[in-house]
């Protein structure tokens, strides 16, 4: 009893102590201001005149330069900041640097919020905000490695999306040989989860690096047949899809419901919308338990009227109300002559961002299916579920920081407890035991704090330390690297204690590194949040769970060894 | 079966058309309808099958064309 207690202060010492040292006010180390250079040529002109500037002064120092010189906006009147095309940028500013009337001259600098991609209509893809996409877009694999299957009209392959990420994929609509789009229905949904994105081209995605796997089930006119749906799901299952979007629905066909339920057995995300019925009663399979039914709202977030509801909404995501202007899902799509940036809605359009929202967290390695589903519900926001917007609406960083956060402060302690059990065994000394449950807690879920703290996060060293030693290959090489075998296995508590389980003072540490190791193997079968390559299913659970208990047996032999070294040291 | 009805064209995702017959009937078309058909009164031949699509609209089924619309 009085072990655990010390257990318990240790860690808590730990992880105090650690989050003290990171509200430390550090010194400040900032960059020299650098001038700001003028280059020739036409270009737009800032002017910050002295406060206190009249409309008249304005118009002297526009006569002057031979511009109509304006206010920015009629609120930045008051602190005098105006602007105007001019034809000679350094000319302009030569003209006015030494202007009494001027406090401030330079050209206009294109400003971008850190980890914004550079697609020049972002700006008006409101939907990409509300459902926090960019989260996704600044720290995570951005669903790399992840196969997302567009069940709907086919996808064609347009200027901004990336022919690499876009698989042949079949078509099941009779008489069509090929799953290239020919509505712009299936182009426009697979655009919302993976358009090509920060490449300064057109708009963004959710998920860019998401792969996609085309399955035409549906005639150019936008139909298709129940068997037709249910074999483009066994298709996508069969072809290792991760994630199925379903912007599809009708009445209840068993033979829907019955792929569906293979697929969920296999582990792959459903989300399918909810309907445009704008009355009570979600479209099947919209409807089914194994589906997330997804809801559409327009840009003032509350239920779009084209939306169905009742029971089988499970989220609202944003799927547009094309009646206000610039109100509608905005994403690159197959058209006459080419394609077009169009604007749609419906819930065919709210479905793919959940869609995407599940590829890019099934990307961070962190979640498997049954956990992204469930996150994606609970992060939403929303009290109660209701029958409009289900659990709520659609919120990326907030799911993004429930199952980082969360995950990583409990496999913190499953390795801290871990290691500080084991350890114990050993019956050594209190400082033998705590620093094995701190190497065991850290090997385990890192700092799993520090990425949230003020000014730290997007720095790659803090996304290093803010997880377990396991996901630092993925963290430094990419997703792909957390499926490699020897990864996520005992390989690293065996190179380590084989060569060193006989020096006694780094013992407490091997013990740590071992425990914490098995116990992230042990949560990653558990969560099947990691699938290594050539093990699928049940398989790779089977090696991960092995290798846990090979990680344990190293900890407990090395206890052991200690347990007899201290008894001959006596 | 044939069909007497009026045509309306539904923003919703691509665009549908739906056929609103005397008596309340509303049938999603599958095949070719020019869009200076919107809102006109067709004859419509087709046969009428479970609606599965993207629509997704409060209808009694698909009728899938199997001859070209006519105004009625």
């Amino acid at each position: 009893m009085n072990r655990a207690t010390m257990t318990l202060a240790g860690l808590v010492a730990v992880a105090a102590g650690v989050l003290g040292t990171g509200w430390m006010s550090p010194d400040r180390v900032l960059p020299e201001v650098p001038a700001v250079v003028s280059t020739g040529g036409p270009g737009q002109l800032v002017v910050d005149m002295v406060d206190g500037s009249t409309d008249a002064d304005l118009a002297s120092v526009g006569a002057l330069l031979g511009v109509d010189l304006r206010w920015v906006h009629p609120l930045a009147e008051d602190d005098g900041l105006a602007h105007a095309a001019v034809p000679d940028i350094a000319a302009a500013v030569a003209m006015l640097v030494d202007d009494v009337r001027v406090e401030v001259v330079e050209p206009s600098v294109q400003l971008h919020m850190l980890g914004y991609p550079n697609d020049p209509m972002l700006d008006k893809q409101w939907h990409l905000m509300a459902m926090g996409a960019p989260a996704g877009w600044a720290k995570t694999p951005q669903g790399e490695g992840i196969v997302v299957a567009v069940i709907d009209t086919g996808v064609s392959v347009v200027e901004d999306l990336d022919a690499d990420r876009v698989l042949e994929g079949a078509s099941f609509v009779p008489g069509v040989t090929s799953a290239q789009d020919d509505n712009g229905h299936g182009t426009h949904v697979a655009g919302t989860i993976a358009q090509s994105t920060n490449n300064g081209i057109g708009v963004a995605g959710v998920a860019p690096l998401a792969t996609i796997l085309p399955v035409k089930v549906l005639s150019a006119s936008g139909s298709g047949t129940s068997e037709g749906i249910a074999a483009g799901i066994d298709y996508a299952v069969d072809e290792g899809a991760d994630v199925i979007n379903l912007s599809l629905g009708g009445s209840y066909s068993l033979v829907v419901h019955t792929a569906i339920r293979k697929a969920r057995e296999q582990g792959v995300v459903v989300i399918a919308a909810a309907g445009n019925s704008g009355r009570r009663g979600v479209s099947w399979p919209g409807a089914l338990s194994e589906t997330i039914g997804v809801g559409a709202t327009g840009p003032d977030g509350t239920r779009a009227p084209y939306s169905s509801f009742g029971e089988g909404v499970d989220i609202a995501a944003p799927g547009g109300d094309t009646r206000i202007a610039g109100g509608g899902v905005l994403q690159d799509t197959i058209a006459p002559g080419g394609h077009a940036y169009r604007e749609l809605q419906g819930t065919s359009m709210a479905a793919p961002h959940v869609a995407g929202a599940a590829a890019v967290l099934l990307s961070t390695g962190t979640c498997g299916p049954d956990c992204v589903e469930e996150t994606l519900l609970t992060s939403a926001h929303g009290d109660v579920w209701d029958e409009a917007m289900g659990h709520g609406t659609l919120d990326l960083e907030r799911a993004l920081s429930a199952t980082g956060d969360y995950w990583r402060a409990f496999r913190f302690f499953l390795g801290a407890l871990a290691a500080g059990a084991i350890a114990s065994l050993a019956g050594a000394r209190k400082r033998f035991w705590m620093t094995a449950a701190a190497i065991g807690g850290l090997t385990a879920g890192g700092l799993f704090f520090l990425d949230n703290l003020p000014g730290l996060s997007g720095r790659w060293w803090v996304a290093l330390l803010s997880d377990g030693l396991l996901t630092w290959p993925s963290t430094l090489l990419g997703a792909w690297a957390a499926r490699v075998p020897f990864v996520y296995s005992a390989a690293l508590p065996l190179a380590l204690a084989l060569p060193l389980a006989g020096v006694r003072r780094v013992r407490p540490i091997l013990i740590g590194v071992c425990a914490g190791v098995g116990g992230v193997l042990l949560h990653a079968a558990a969560t099947q949040s990691v699938e290594p390559w050539l093990m699928s299913g049940s398989w790779g659970s089977a090696w991960l769970v092995c290798n846990s208990v090979v990680a344990g047996l190293v900890a407990l032999s090395l206890a052991g060894s200690e347990q007899l070294d201290q008894k001959g040291a006596e | 079966m044939t069909v007497h009805g009026r045509l309306e064209r539904v923003d919703i995702g691509m665009g549908a058309w739906v056929l609103v017959t005397s008596d309340g009937m509303r049938l999603q078309i599958d095949g070719d309808v020019p869009e200076s058909l919107a809102g006109v009164e067709v004859v419509a031949t087709g046969s009428r099958q479970e609606s599965h699509g993207f629509a997704m609209l409060p209808v009694n089924g698909t009728l899938v064309l199997t001859a070209p619309l006519t105004k009625a």
